[in-house]
């Protein structure tokens, strides 16, 4: 019977940042559902979903952090940033003061998380290119000024969606394969091989209690 | 090894989630996890047609003002004079039972007649009892009204001039929206941009709120703003606007904002809502605490696999579950919450996992986190509301665990 494995080789993981409303929880239900929400619900506090990419034959669980993006929020969402592997920054390419607020953001997760976490700049909503207020070389610019990588995408139409998170946690397999992350777990749970664990099985699942980095 | 679900170019590589959890559960569990959304259609439109009562009754009063007392009052004369259905002391237990083995309709029509009578409102024993039955859409404003009370004293006089007010910086705002503002006109308009960000955010799936002929939706905006004019140092935070629109559902606008800003003050959310780091962790700590005395399963089982009460209690304080729970579930347990406050949010916390406790126990990382972001539906609430019931809580015993809770992360002791 083919089944789908849950099975997978490692664990990533990203979080999303971004003012309020740029569109980060649904670039997420894009990613991990392929949905779109016109009107998605407020985001409090963290929210949180999975998926699973093959990069080189091995499967790479994202773990995707989406945050609120209310200013008051970051005292609890900047918790969060730490053990990150990645972080995606968000802005709308039709709202200018979105793109302003980035280099609040970028600031943040640099004093709030490991250093070599991969960011990646996001101009979302690429669909509305009628209101864009922010060009495309000029988020480019900036992500090349601050050595970041860039791109646009669009949760609504899925443009670039897939490549966003593809690229990034392609970048991060192949830094974490440069650079072997050696046993810190309290630093970075996430990061241990993880043997392939099933969820068909409680009882067995129940037993290798410690095989479980989730 | 992992196959990928192929579902067209776009979806190339990706494994769902969700589509593992259906496909991969036992029975039980794939029955819950895939039973998570979704209003109930029938409680949708009653809750509708009770909204639409409340507008047509406002506006035949003229200011937008209605005295709760007063349509309880109506209600009551409505209804029959039913003395014989009250809950009598030597046969509450069997009626309770009876109550709650009726259908939903004549259920609301019992429930509706014991509300009516006055030795069951007047008896906090009975009116609690009453609570825990589910109190019948119709009266539910008024009985919520009454629940909170008026611990702030806000009187109508008040509430005229914030509306004032918001009318007024709404036109100023369209008069110069290019011109200098002042700081503090900028704060509250920090404050209004992300209300009108948030409103439309706001039960997107309840369509009733947002259409425009009740104007439920502007109504929450007003409710929010006048409530960042009335308490700038709270202003507004995401989560508000869930709570502001169970009350605008329920109640006339000044109903609604005296119930909200009384919940506000009367409980651990403005703390949260001013993101007081100190005591989040506090509240965090205790309810860890208590989840490892009442359902130790689950506390251990979550400690190891990283679930984390930070993941799911943020969400449920800053919204009193209204985000998670399905909206007809929501309104059962603010039936309880609103009259107990404090105790009441760390009792239906615990509730909610102690009744699907098994199930998590069996759940990885993403599955419990999923159950609790979105709590299962179920046809009938009370057995959730009989969870909620069993988790023996007193006030007292709330206030010594967050006095511990308190000391110990003044020492510097861990978390539990």
């Amino acid at each position: 019977m083919a089944r789908i494995d849950d099975g997978y080789d490692y664990l990533y993981k990203i979080v999303l940042v971004g003012d309020s409303g740029v569109g980060k929880s649904n670039l997420l239900t894009r990613f991990t559902k392929n949905e779109f929400n016109y009107d998605s619900r407020t985001t409090i506090g963290v929210e949180f979903a999975t998926s699973i990419i093959k990069v080189e034959e091995k499967a790479i669980k994202a773990q995707i952090w989406d945050t609120a993006g209310q200013e008051r929020y970051r005292a609890i969402t900047k918790a969060y940033y730490r053990g990150a592997f990645g972080a995606l920054i968000l802005y709308d390419i039709s709202k200018k003061a979105t793109f302003e607020s980035v280099e609040r953001w970028l600031k943040e997760l640099k004093e709030n998380s490991d250093n070599d976490m991969v960011i990646m700049l996001v101009g979302n909503k690429s669909d509305l290119t009628n209101q864009r207020q922010v060009r495309t070389d000029e988020g480019k610019a900036f992500a090349s000024a601050h050595g970041l990588n860039f791109i646009e995408t669009s949760a609504l139409d899925a443009s670039n969606v897939n490549e966003a998170f593809t690229e990034i946690l392609t970048e991060i397999y192949n830094q974490k394969r440069a650079k072997p992350v050696v046993g810190d777990k309290e630093q970075a749970p996430d990061v241990e091989k993880v043997q392939n664990i099933r969820i068909t099985d409680p009882a067995k699942e129940h037993s290798k209690k410690k095989s479980c980095s989730c | 090894m992992l196959e990928p679900v192929e579902q067209g170019p776009h979806d190339a590589g990706v494994t769902k989630l969700e589509d593992i959890l259906i496909a991969k559960r036992s029975e039980p569990v794939r029955e819950i996890i895939g039973n998570c959304s979704n209003l109930n259609a029938q409680f949708e439109a009653s809750l509708k047609s009770q909204l639409r009562m409340l507008k047509n009754s406002a506006n035949t009063q003229g200011n937008g003002k209605l005295d709760s007392s007063e349509v309880v009052q109506a209600k009551l004369e409505r209804g029959s004079s039913s003395r014989k259905l009250s809950v009598r002391k030597s046969s509450a237990k069997r009626e309770i039972s009876a109550v709650l083995a009726m259908d939903q309709l004549q259920r609301d029509q019992v429930l509706q007649e014991m509300w009516q009578t006055e030795e069951n409102r007047e008896s906090s024993k009975r009116r609690r009892e009453l609570c825990f039955m589910g109190v019948p859409v119709v009266l539910r404003g008024a009985v919520w009204s009454e629940s909170l009370g008026n611990p702030l004293q806000l009187n109508d006089e008040l509430q005229k001039v914030l509306t004032e007010r918001v009318t007024q910086n709404e036109a100023d705002l369209l008069r110069n929206s290019h011109g200098d503002v002042t700081d503090g006109v900028s704060r509250i308009n920090t404050a209004s941009n992300s209300i009108a960000l948030d409103v439309p955010r706001t039960f997107t799936d309840l369509e009733f709120l947002h259409e425009g002929d009740l104007n439920s939706r502007d109504e929450l905006g007003c409710l929010l703003e006048k409530y960042a004019l009335f308490r700038p140092e709270v202003g507004y935070a995401q989560g508000m606007s869930f709570i502001a629109a169970m009350f605008t559902l329920h109640m006339d606008p000044y109903s609604a904002f005296r119930a909200f800003a009384s919940i506000v003050e009367t409980t651990i959310l403005r703390d949260f809502y001013v993101m007081k780091m100190s005591q989040v962790r506090v509240y965090m700590n205790v309810h860890s605490s208590l989840l490892q005395a009442e359902i130790p399963d689950v506390y251990y089982h979550f400690k190891q696999h990283k679930v984390n009460p930070d993941l799911y209690m943020i969400n449920w304080v800053m919204s009193l579950f209204s985000k998670t729970t399905p909206l007809e579930l929501t309104c059962r347990l603010w039936d309880v919450l609103l009259l107990d406050g404090d105790v009441g949010i760390f009792r239906i916390a615990l509730g909610l996992i102690k009744h699907i406790a098994k199930v998590f126990t069996r759940c990885n990382q993403d599955e419990c986190l999923h159950l609790l972001t979105k709590y299962p539906m179920y046809e009938n609430n009370d057995e959730v509301i009989a969870s909620v019931r069993s988790v023996s809580l007193s006030k007292r015993k709330l206030k010594q665990v967050v006095s511990k809770c308190t000391s110990d992360i003044r020492k510097g002791e861990p978390d539990p």
